[in-house]
């Protein structure tokens, strides 16, 4: 930047150091081979981890509507607050100049591949985490579910006998 | 099938780079006395927080980088990087006083121009009737209104360009980089039932594309673009990418496609797109070329026209006109900034120019009116903002020279 240089960053210092709220940049994991500039899975892979902490709720975003790519100029992928960034497959082809480019080198796809599957691994176990939560944790809360379990069953059996006394049935 | 023809492929020069505030300014700048704007702070990149240092990583590559400008909250000022040089000029000017000679000195014969684009800006402040102003309610002292934008009668798509500009004004929006998307999309075809019916799924717009019988391929899609690219373009990412947009209406869509691939001689066109699923077929820059030079371009179009002259056009906003209707348009990409922050280092000329405009749009509505409650219109000032960097906003074409950093 040679000389009296500047350049606009547009963002507003109210929007910074916000995070952004692009689904786009937080979870979007549907990668496909060959469209993705090598910059663009650096930053997938980088922030991978991260993602797989499961840190982040996705939001959809307010530039994605009309499968809007320019999130991927318009949006920073370096989130403040540590929020994961995932490239979408889409941003590429928009964001590059001069036509289409060649895909990743086949090491980062190995890396990717391992990392991807690291998060699911991590989002399993949150999965199995999550149900373990839902069960009754205490003989109280097992006696209340039993009570409401059987009048459950008293009010379908009353219901029953009413369905069998109706003429036709 | 309709066929198109007859035309004669001429088509306007590139636009003159310039500097359109220095002709009409009642004083020379460099008499004027003008003042780092104290709305902003100058941090330099090392002192900025860990996360800020993150978010602007990029920016801790450009060797002749410093930092950024920080404005206060509220004040409708984005945040900017600046260089060494800009930031030992702003340092020199925190009092009010005129522009330094080791200054004028370096920025030479646009000096003019550059001061003006930093009034613009907001990152200096000009001194006029005992108040510093910058921004919109700057631009008088700049450009006083006889040399403004000139009227008169507009092409197709510079009349589209100005209904854009006007629509991003009248929306409620702070935030740069959601107005320059809004301006971006302008002329879009909603995605209406109508659309969905007719184009259920990607085949349905596949079966209109007919890509396999185009002249040349394959075309290899990501969902939303068939792109096909030159096995060896010799192009590189650091030489600006001229494009030429080719926008039919729907119905034409698939002759319109065909022609371009006929007429596209390879290697001049070393790149082409397509969008290939009903939002991309919606878009007005359906089918855009790659090109190297403006000559190559030129001659594209024209031999282009020759088949489909008189073709029922979408319209492409922000694109330069080519032959006064909304078929054929043109821009041209950036050459790829690597020392600026991620979003921004891929710019294409669309973006470049909705990114400018929703910039001075953003600053001019949240400036007050002068002091004789006269408020000039932000469409009207983000024209002008443009128009400093050498875009003719009669037409939307970049200038031969100098424009964004390459000639």
């Amino acid at each position: 930047m040679p000389g009296f240089q500047y350049k606009d960053l547009m963002i507003t210092v109210g929007s910074f150091p916000r995070p952004c709220l692009c689904f786009a940049w937080s979870f979007q994991i549907t990668y496909k081979p060959g469209l993705h500039a090598a910059e663009a899975l650096d930053m997938f892979v980088a922030n991978i981890p991260a993602a797989a902490a499961g840190t982040v709720n996705p939001v959809q975003c307010m530039y994605a509507t009309n499968n809007n790519p320019l999130l991927c100029t318009l949006h920073t992928p370096y989130q403040p607050l540590n929020t994961p960034v995932v490239m979408s497959p889409i941003h590429n082809l928009y964001a590059m100049g001069a036509g289409p480019s060649i895909g990743p080198p086949p090491e980062s796809l190995a890396t990717l591949k391992a990392q991807l599957r690291q998060a699911l691994d991590n989002i399993e176990r949150q999965e199995a985490a999550g149900a373990e939560s839902m069960q009754p944790q205490t003989e109280a809360e097992v006696d209340e579910l039993q009570t409401k379990l059987r009048e459950a069953m008293t009010e379908l059996e009353r219901r029953k006998e009413e369905l069998r006394r109706k003429p036709g049935k | 099938m309709t066929t198109f023809g007859g035309a004669t492929g001429r088509f306007p020069p590139l636009a003159t780079a310039g500097s359109p505030m220095q002709s009409g300014a009642r004083t020379p700048l460099r008499d004027l006395r003008f003042r780092a704007n104290p709305d902003y702070e100058l941090v330099l990149f090392e002192r900025l927080s860990p996360s800020e240092q993150e978010l602007f990583r990029g920016l801790s590559t450009d060797p002749d980088g410093y930092g950024i400008l920080r404005p206060r909250e509220g004040s409708g000022l984005t945040v900017k990087s600046v260089s060494r040089d800009l930031a030992l000029l702003l340092y020199t000017m925190r009092e009010p006083g005129t522009f330094p000679r080791y200054a004028l000195e370096g920025l030479g014969r646009q000096g003019d121009s550059a001061i003006a684009g930093m009034v613009l800006d907001g990152i200096l402040e000009i001194e006029s009737d005992g108040r510093m102003l910058s921004g919109a309610q700057a631009l008088p002292c700049l450009s006083p209104p006889g040399d403004q934008i000139p009227q008169g009668r507009q092409g197709a798509i510079a009349s589209l360009s100005l209904s854009a500009l006007q629509y991003g004004q009248a929306l409620d929006i702070a935030e740069p980089g959601l107005l320059s998307a809004r301006l971006y999309d302008y002329n879009r075809i909603p995605a209406s039932a109508r659309w969905r019916s007719r184009f259920p799924d990607p085949s349905a717009v596949a079966e209109l594309l007919d890509l396999e019988n185009a002249a040349f391929g394959p075309f290899r899609s990501d969902g939303h673009w068939a792109a096909w690219q030159a096995a060896a373009s010799g192009h590189g990412s650091s030489s600006p990418t001229f494009k030429l947009y080719v926008s039919p209406a729907i119905e034409q869509l698939r002759e319109t496609l065909h022609a371009a691939t006929a007429v596209a001689a390879v290697p001049r066109v070393f790149g082409m797109k397509v969008g290939c699923d009903l939002y991309g077929i919606l878009r007005p820059d359906k089918i855009v070329l790659y090109l190297k030079t403006f000559s190559d371009l030129q001659e594209t179009a024209a031999r282009f026209l020759r088949r489909m002259s008189g073709c029922p056009g979408h319209g492409v906003p922000f694109s330069a006109d080519l032959d006064g209707g909304t078929l054929l348009s043109w821009g041209v990409d950036p050459p790829r900034d690597a020392h600026s922050v991620p979003w921004l280092q891929n710019e294409s000329w669309r973006i470049r120019v909705t990114n400018r405009l929703a910039c001075a749009l953003v600053l001019a509505k949240s400036s007050a009116a002068d002091s004789d409650g006269v408020r000039i219109e932000p469409w009207r000032f983000a024209m002008e903002r443009v128009r400093l960097e050498g875009v003719d906003t009669r037409t939307w074409t970049p200038s031969a020279t100098g424009l964004y950093g390459h000639n």
